[in-house]
């Protein structure tokens, strides 16, 4: 099968010395970032991005993917223990794994979030591998008219999935796309609202708009909210679940697993929307509903299956379609464009090697945090100890110095604290970042596809919805008018209780 | 915390704000992108992106000031002034002192600057905290990364072997070393104080 011959290529290729290092250190760092509230996986990839330049592409992106799943793993230890979630899609695992901390039941719930996120981990791999060839074949029958209305689709389900107001949603895409245009115009080469900065005549550096608004806007807000540390005190002992706790779990691992894996494609969707799905789908299906809060074990194991699966396959559209269903995976694309790589269907084809040995290597990372974790969760919860006063400067720091390594420009460098400003203004008023990251690196793209369709159609907006010539697009579209009508329905917005927020 | 002025109406001044906001951005973009023609032979030109965004965010961002003033909504609540000041002039400070004094003389400043964001500041502390930061970063960047970051100021000659470069490494050296001894006695006392 032509599968298993790829995916041996794959793990040739991830079980390199270097790879499997890098796939630890992201693992490991990931971790360690979804163990520490304050900081979430598109402020640490963003963070960590200087420092790969040096590396090949395959070992950069290889360790970027670490992070992001390493997070999930990590949320969870100090959602059980400490009651904090360290990330957004732990939020979720706090509720009934702490309860379950509480009775002593603290070794059995990190041990089913661990093995339901292997099994999910797992299962989300193969569905890349499997979805990999057949996605890539569609998206070569893509014209430009095509990519754009998939690409408005996307911002349409980043929209409709969104927490909040759908208003905001909107209003903070166009900003997105509005920024995204500053800069040089690709076709008549003129300046775009620079000011007449030279630095920005490339644009704004995605790095720094991602540090800017996710780094220092979320330290300048953490530091208004100091939580309080509900630490479980007694030792975590008896690590591994009863059979009992298995058999319980199981069929909520599995159902956890599967809702992660298609809400990981979904545009908009991603871990965190997974983990709260899953959720709300264990407690309506229990026969003991009540117990949900009070430490039932299928809380625990299905958001966390979820948030894992959905972790790995929102790399599906990335690694094939060359679109980011969510903020994280926006700033793979930056991540890849960097080291020039042009995210798309041909990346398969041109670099099998990066393809498949990021596949493989997701496998290898989920199977290393199986195994590291638990016995590392001592480690992590002393690191819970470290004040936040000593974090948020080290964070600070690093940031400083990654953005300014990027060009070796201090402009760069106050640009980022610019945007910090903003992302804590645009937080006070009440708007979400992480649709207007979506929309910037979506934006360069869609107008460069938007030009070349009105080209070709020589000019004709209809073009679009024009069945004979791009029946795709026009279905695209239809899609995306009726679903943002459907969001807009109060009817419906009473179901919109799910969170956008990836930090 | 729902905003209803003495003797008015209840009206959702996060969203008034966060409204006029937006639209005040979308009229500096237009202002800036006047000078650009808005449409070309086949329709789109260099304007005609950025214009049609700065529309479409204007109008959101109305939309969302007039809903506010029909609605009941939360104020904007207190802005975190201390924060801001010491973060975003922090990050200035490196911005301007990376090129002027290098890393290795901005980084306690800088540390420390943003330390002093939390109300649970430290001065001791942070000094510590700046010079052990700064010793790492400054070997981790341009060692092991092999990023070109300056780490002294460019009046300062240091290339290998001349005596500027054994002089300043040297105290460079002897005052990360003091700070890490004097660190670790500190955290032996206050163990030994528990």
């Amino acid at each position: 099968m032509e599968l298993l011959a790829n995916l041996a290529h794959g793990f040739s290729v991830a079980v390199t010395p270097t790879n499997i290092l890098l796939c630890l250190i992201g693992a490991l760092v990931g971790t360690l970032i979804g163990v520490l509230p304050g900081i979430g996986p598109i402020a640490t990839i963003a963070m960590l991005l200087p420092i790969t330049y040096k590396l090949d592409p395959t070992g950069a992106l290889i360790m970027l993917a670490g992070i992001y799943y390493g997070a999930q793993y990590g949320g969870s230890t100090t959602a059980i223990l400490v009651n904090l979630p360290g990330e957004s899609s732990s939020v979720v695992t706090a509720i009934d794994g702490h309860q379950m901390a509480k009775k002593g039941r603290a070794g059995a719930a990190l041990a089913i979030a661990a093995i339901g996120s292997f099994i999910a981990g797992t299962f989300g791999t193969i569905l890349v591998a499997a979805l990999g060839k057949p996605l890539t074949a569609v998206a070569q029958a893509f014209g430009p008219a095509d990519y754009f209305s998939l690409m408005v689709l996307g911002l349409v389900c980043a929209i409709v999935l969104a927490s909040g107001s759908v208003l905001k949603a909107i209003a903070m895409i166009f900003l997105g796309l509005l920024l995204s245009t500053i800069g040089t115009d690709l076709e008549t080469g003129e300046q775009r609202m620079t000011f007449g900065f030279l630095p920005l005549a490339d644009g704004i550096e995605f790095v720094t708009l991602a540090m800017g608004m996710f780094g220092f806007a979320e330290i300048l807000r953490n530091l208004e909210n100091q939580e309080s540390r509900d630490l479980v005190q007694q030792k975590v002992t008896n690590l591994m679940p009863t059979k009992a706790d298995m058999m319980e779990a199981a069929p909520a691992v599995a159902r956890g697993t599967l809702l992660g894996s298609i809400l990981g494609i979904l545009p908009g969707g991603g871990a965190v929307l997974a983990a709260f799905g899953a959720y709300t789908l264990e407690k309506k299906l229990s026969k003991r509903p009540q117990e949900f809060g009070k430490g039932a074990i299928r809380g625990v194991a299905g958001p966390e299956s979820a948030n894992n699966a959905a972790a790995q396959t929102s790399f599906i559209p990335l690694l094939t379609l060359g679109i980011p269903p969510n903020a994280v995976m926006a700033v793979m694309v930056g991540a890849m464009t960097i080291h020039g790589i042009v995210p798309g269907p041909q990346i398969m084809t041109k670099q099998p090697d990066l393809f498949w040995g990021l596949i493989a290597s997701m496998w290898i990372g989920n199977l290393m945090l199986v195994i590291i974790n638990l016995p590392l969760v001592g480690l992590w919860v002393r690191l819970l100890r470290v004040p936040y006063r000593m974090l948020f400067p080290a964070i600070l720091f690093f940031c400083a110095i990654g953005v300014y390594s990027i060009n070796n420009q201090p402009f760069d460098v106050v640009l980022t604290a610019f945007f910090g400003l903003m992302g804590y203004l645009l937080i006070k008023l009440g708007f979400e970042p992480a649709p207007m990251l979506v929309a910037f690196v979506l934006g360069k793209i869609m107008e460069e596809k938007l030009r070349q369709a009105m080209l070709l159609s020589r000019g004709d907006p209809w073009t679009f919805v024009d069945f004979s010539r791009h029946p795709i697009s026009t279905v695209l579209i239809v899609v995306s008018v009726a679903l943002l009508a459907l969001a807009i329905t109060p009817a419906l917005r009473k179901k919109r209780d799910q969170v956008f927020v990836e930090d | 915390m729902i905003a209803k002025p003495p003797g008015g109406s209840a009206r959702s001044i996060q969203d008034i704000a966060g409204g006029a906001f937006l639209v005040a951005i979308a009229a500096l973009a237009l202002y800036l992108v006047n000078h650009l023609p808005a449409s070309g032979r086949v329709g789109f030109a260099s304007g005609t992106a950025p214009r049609l965004f700065a529309y479409g965010l204007m109008a959101l961002g109305a939309w969302i000031m007039i809903s506010g003033i029909f609605k009941e909504g939360p104020s904007i609540g207190s802005l975190n002034w201390r924060g801001l000041a010491t973060i975003l002039g922090s990050v200035l400070i490196f911005a301007i002192g990376i090129r002027v004094v290098g890393l290795a003389l901005i980084g306690v400043p800088m540390v420390v600057l943003a330390s002093l964001a939390d109300k649970q500041f430290r001065a001791v502390e942070a000094l510590y905290f700046g010079v052990g930061m700064t010793a790492f970063c400054g070997l981790l960047f341009p060692t092991v990364l092999g990023q070109p970051i300056p780490l002294w100021p460019p009046f300062l000659d240091m290339t290998p072997g001349k005596p500027t470069a054994i002089i300043v490494q040297a105290i460079a050296g002897g005052v990360v070393l003091a700070a890490l001894i004097y660190a670790a006695r500190r955290v032996v006392q206050s163990r030994k104080g528990n």
